[in-house]
């Protein structure tokens, strides 16, 4: 019983890691059709940033950690201002996320005083904290359930922002056709800056909320983003509701099989593409060409 | 005085000495003798440069560094294919990988090197079928995604299982894969990997020139327009994908030739991002710009690892990522449209 | 607007080449007036001149190949197709003939580019079936076009970094692909591929440089040259979506002419339009959908006449007047 049970809670923490990534990628997508490929590298970025103010200059918690998701914002207004901008489609804007990845893991590895060769521990104000299971032998961390909750507010709150806000209505707007949204009054030099800047927080705060529960270090949360790109895939890139889901089996799935399953060797690490894979035949299936996309955007 | 400055002055003279119609036949002969000059120096230092470059770089670091870039370059080539029908795949390396297992499986029983890389090519082509199975309905970054899906499932559920988690071939080395007696040194290699690399490239720029080339070029405008026309998307598409899964199993085939030994950890999908950002910066769907920048983005951080005693190891992401940049910013065409509006200065067409 | 009554000089003003009736003249000018009254501006019921270029063309011969009996090409049965929660199509009926225009008409959004995609192939209906040539009309949108169908769409698509000539080429294979003949002029099949391109690309008034590349052309040469294109294809039926939209009053004319003509000697073809007057004129049938479904089907008369029609195009004031 206590096993299972820690076994859900483990992939539900994952899951919620999980999520916190995929939707920061899926607002971005589904607001500019630009995959963001620099978004776990620039989160790492803020990461180190705020783990080198907190635990190496002595600076407390929070001002830390607002100085890592300010970083954040602030190389997302750049890079909207300065990349974004002078490039003409999603195409070559996807390819410029992706120098942005290189150089924020250029940077990363290049700081030697960050050495990279081992996990750093970052704890949070509530590390060590945790709550008692009444009736089973297990604890949660208050880091998981901040994670959890987070990540439950985050995806109200963009949903609530994409359908209900104004400044989500422009966000949907530009993205569906620019110049008739410019034409209405929606500016979007004014709205792109907002959507990278929130984007790019978000991923800074999904490591500074992943860092006590997993440690802060480069390759793990690199490869969390990669799962993080399977699991929007499952949402199809656009649907927010679709990649928590998605996120939450795919935890789950690496929860159970890694506990209960061990023996089976590369099974817990292949699943995320076994996922992929599933949604690929899924949308084979479904009797829709490739064709009638382009048909339906005309007809 | 520079070409430039005598030229004009020899158009100058011409046009006062002849009449106006006179002058401008011979300025379009003088320009295309400057022209042609230019092509033919070119082509000699290009030659010249090609047969002596591992020598010629001895300076710099061993011969290794560039026979690394030239086998990067096929890589990169084979991602610039696939921007012929305007995907990103990043399942090249994975193919590398299959190339790699398929020069093992010759060399276990025995299979004479003159029919090994043919073999190589052949074998490629079930893996392309099964690629094409997963990502030929999908189109821009669903593609891309699948094809690192791929590249995912080939590298945890086959590489790591075949070639062990740390070593190559089983893990002991003991199967290590030896080169033929005519490139047994690093030197001599570089010319059988500049021969394969020289066929490839002859191959593809045929097809891009023929009619098919052309057929690309439509299908990547107007897929609707192109199938309304009476020619079938999906078969191009399969067909780019088999040239550029066979340009990549190649060159994973004379990767394990260089290095006799690879483990999985350089089968990575995350490396075949960085080979993108190689594409991009040679110009996708180029044929030219691709071998270039692989080249160029192959061999250079090696010699520069030799010449800065490994200091640069720690900056290479970032200076990859500040060139990927630059080039988004100035010139999106890469390196092929830097080349061109270069070369048109030189031979001093009209801009 | 060219109202100047230089149109052959017959009573009323409107002179087309094939089908206008002196009733369907009277209705003409009975919905000008209704138009008038309701403050929109007045339909133009112009002079279509013939094809001005037609003596000149040397290797053109007006009764080569024409054709007698008109034969069913196209037969379409019960199309329906919903996407996106609306019913885009509901049982859609449509004949189209060897020999003459068959227009589809009817109010924005009313289904009419989806139509044209589920005939080509590139939409899969939920329900119906079509005959095309005999045979049920099925597969990928590359089958059905070697088959014979050609198609232009609303928003012309070349391939712009191609030549015209280039462009004009595909066609010219699927012309092979397809192996029927070339009906305005059997000739022009023994005729190598590029000199092909080139005649076709004459016939429909295209003066420019076949070398340049597509995307250099105006507009109004793009809609030209994808009409060649779609020409070059030998298709058995010509399916235009919008041809004469942007196109300026004289190369309206010469479209109006150059798609009689090419009618009167076999080609069937389907178009869509929003010009009334040139849609009334060129058309023997016209089909009028509204919100996916036939609100009525027949002669030019006879559509005009329909309250249906002038219900979904006028409002229901001017269905009552």
């Amino acid at each position: 019983m206590s096993k299972l049970l820690q076994t859900i809670i483990i992939g539900a923490v994952t899951g919620s890691l999980y999520s916190l990534l995929a939707l920061g990628m899926v607002l971005v997508y589904r607001t500019t059709g630009v995959l963001n490929i620099a978004h776990g590298g620039v989160g790492v970025l803020a990461g180190f940033v705020a783990w080198d103010l907190v635990q190496l200059r002595g600076w407390p918690y929070y001002p830390g950690l607002l100085a890592g998701i300010a970083l954040a914002v602030v190389l997302g207004l750049a890079f909207e201002r300065f990349v974004v901008r002078s490039l003409p489609n999603p195409g070559s804007r996807t390819v410029a996320t992706l120098g942005l990845f290189l150089l924020a893991q250029g940077v990363v590895f290049a700081v030697p005083w960050w050495s990279n060769n081992s996990a750093q521990v970052f704890p949070s104000p509530f590390t060590g904290r945790t709550v008692r299971i009444p009736g089973a032998d297990y604890a949660v961390s208050y880091d998981q359930i901040v994670l959890i909750v987070t990540v439950g507010l985050l995806f109200a709150g963009l949903r609530f922002m994409l359908r209900r806000t104004r400044i989500g209505m422009a966000m949907r707007a530009v993205s569906d056709d620019p110049a008739a949204s410019r034409l209405m009054g929606v500016r979007e030099e004014l709205v792109s800056p907002v959507v990278w800047a929130m984007a790019f927080a978000i991923a800074a705060l999904s490591v500074m909320l992943i860092a006590p529960v997993n440690l802060l270090e480069n390759t793990s949360i690199v490869a969390f983003t990669l799962k993080a790109l399977a699991v929007t895939f499952v949402g199809g890139l656009v649907s927010l509701p679709l990649t928590v889901l998605g996120a939450t089996i795919l935890a789950l799935l690496e929860a159970f099989t890694q506990i209960y399953a061990a023996d089976v060797r590369g099974l817990p690490s292949a699943w995320p593409f076994i996922l992929m894979v599933a949604v690929l035949i899924v949308r084979l299936i479904r009797p829709t060409k490739a064709l009638d996309e382009q048909a339906l955007a005309t007809a | 005085m520079s070409i430039t400055d005598v030229s004009t002055q020899v158009e100058r003279k011409l046009q006062q000495a002849a009449g106006a119609a006179t002058a401008t036949a011979s300025l379009t002969a003088v320009r295309t003798l400057r022209a042609r000059l230019a092509r033919l120096a070119g082509t000699g230092v290009l030659v010249a440069l090609l047969a002596t470059l591992p020598f010629a770089m001895h300076w710099a670091g061993p011969a290794f560094a560039v026979d690394y870039g030239l086998i990067v370059a096929l890589v990169v080539l084979a991602i610039s294919v696939l921007g012929w029908i305007g995907e990103i795949s990043l399942a090249p390396v994975a193919q590398m990988g299959f190339g790699v297992v398929a020069v093992n499986v010759c060399q276990v029983h025995g299979i004479p090197f003159a029919f090994t890389l043919p073999i190589v090519v052949l074998s490629s082509l079930p893996i392309s079928l099964l690629l094409a199975a997963f990502t030929l309905r999908l189109k821009g970054v669903s593609f891309a995604i699948a094809t690192l899906a791929f590249a995912y499932m080939a590298h945890k559920t086959f590489f790591l299982e075949y070639l062990g988690t740390y070593g190559a071939f089983g893990g002991s080395g003991t199967r290590q894969v030896v080169r033929p007696s005519f490139v047994r040194t690093d030197e001599s290699f570089y010319y059988l990997e500049l021969a394969v690399l020289v066929a490839v490239a002859l191959l593809c720029y045929a097809i891009h020139r023929s009619r098919i080339g052309a057929r690309f070029t439509a299908l990547r405008e107007s897929e609707m327009a192109f199938a309304t026309l009476g020619h079938p998307p999906a078969a191009y598409r399969f067909f780019a994908i088999c040239l550029s899964g066979a340009i990549a199993t190649l060159a994973g085939a004379l990767f394990v030739y260089l290095q006799l030994q690879v483990p999985s950890n350089l089968l990575l999908p995350g490396q075949a991002v960085l080979f993108f950002g190689y594409a991009v910066a040679g110009g996708l769907g180029s044929i030219g710009g691709g071998i270039a920048a692989g080249a160029v983005f192959g061999a250079i951080p090696k010699y520069l690892e030799t010449l800065t005693k490994s200091g640069f190891l720690t900056y290479d992401l970032f200076v990859i990522g500040l060139v990927v940049f630059v080039v988004m910013m100035k010139a999106p065409g890469g390196l092929a449209e830097i080349g061109r509006t270069v070369w048109r200065k030189i031979e001093g067409a009209a801009p | 607007m060219s109202g100047n009554g230089s149109a052959g000089g017959r009573p009323g003003g409107a002179v087309l080449p094939n089908q206008m009736t002196p009733a369907g003249r009277r209705r003409g000018r009975e919905v000008m007036a209704a138009w008038r009254r309701d403050g929109t501006e007045p339909l133009r019921l112009d002079a279509y001149r013939p094809w001005p270029g037609a003596a000149e063309a040397a290797w053109y011969r007006p009764d080569d190949g024409r054709f007698t009996e008109p034969t069913e090409i196209l037969a379409v049965e019960g199309l329906s197709l919903r996407f996106g929660g609306v019913q885009a199509l509901r049982e859609v009926a449509l004949r189209a003939r060897t020999g003459e225009v068959t227009g589809v008409i009817g109010p924005n959004g009313a289904g009419k580019s989806t139509l044209f995609n589920c005939l080509s192939g590139l939409l899969t209906p939920d329900a119906g079936r079509i005959v095309f040539d005999g045979a049920p009309l099925d597969g990928a949108p590359a089958r059905r076009a070697r088959r014979g169908l050609g198609r232009t769409f609303q928003t012309p698509r070349l391939f712009k970094s191609l030549s015209v000539l280039d462009n004009l080429l595909f066609g010219c294979e699927t012309a092979d692909w397809s192996g029927h003949r070339y009906v305005f002029d059997t000739r022009l099949g023994r005729l190598p591929h590029a000199e092909r391109a080139a005649q076709i690309a004459r016939l429909v008034g295209f003066r420019g440089d076949l070398s340049a590349p597509a995307g250099a052309l105006p507009f109004g040469d793009l809609r030209t040259v994808e009409l060649a294109r779609a020409l070059c294809g030998a298709p058995q039926l010509l399916m235009l979506d919008e041809p004469a939209s942007g196109l300026d009053t004289d190369q309206a004319e010469r479209f109006v002419g150059l798609m009689s003509s090419l009618a009167s000697m076999g080609l069937a073809i389907l178009l869509i339009e929003h010009d009334m007057a040139l849609v009334m004129g060129l058309c023997r049938q016209i089909t009028v959908l509204d919100f996916g479904q036939v609100i009525a089907t027949g002669t030019p008369d006879e559509v005009q006449r329909d309250e249906a029609v002038i219900h979904a195009y006028l409002g229901r004031s001017a269905a009552r007047a």
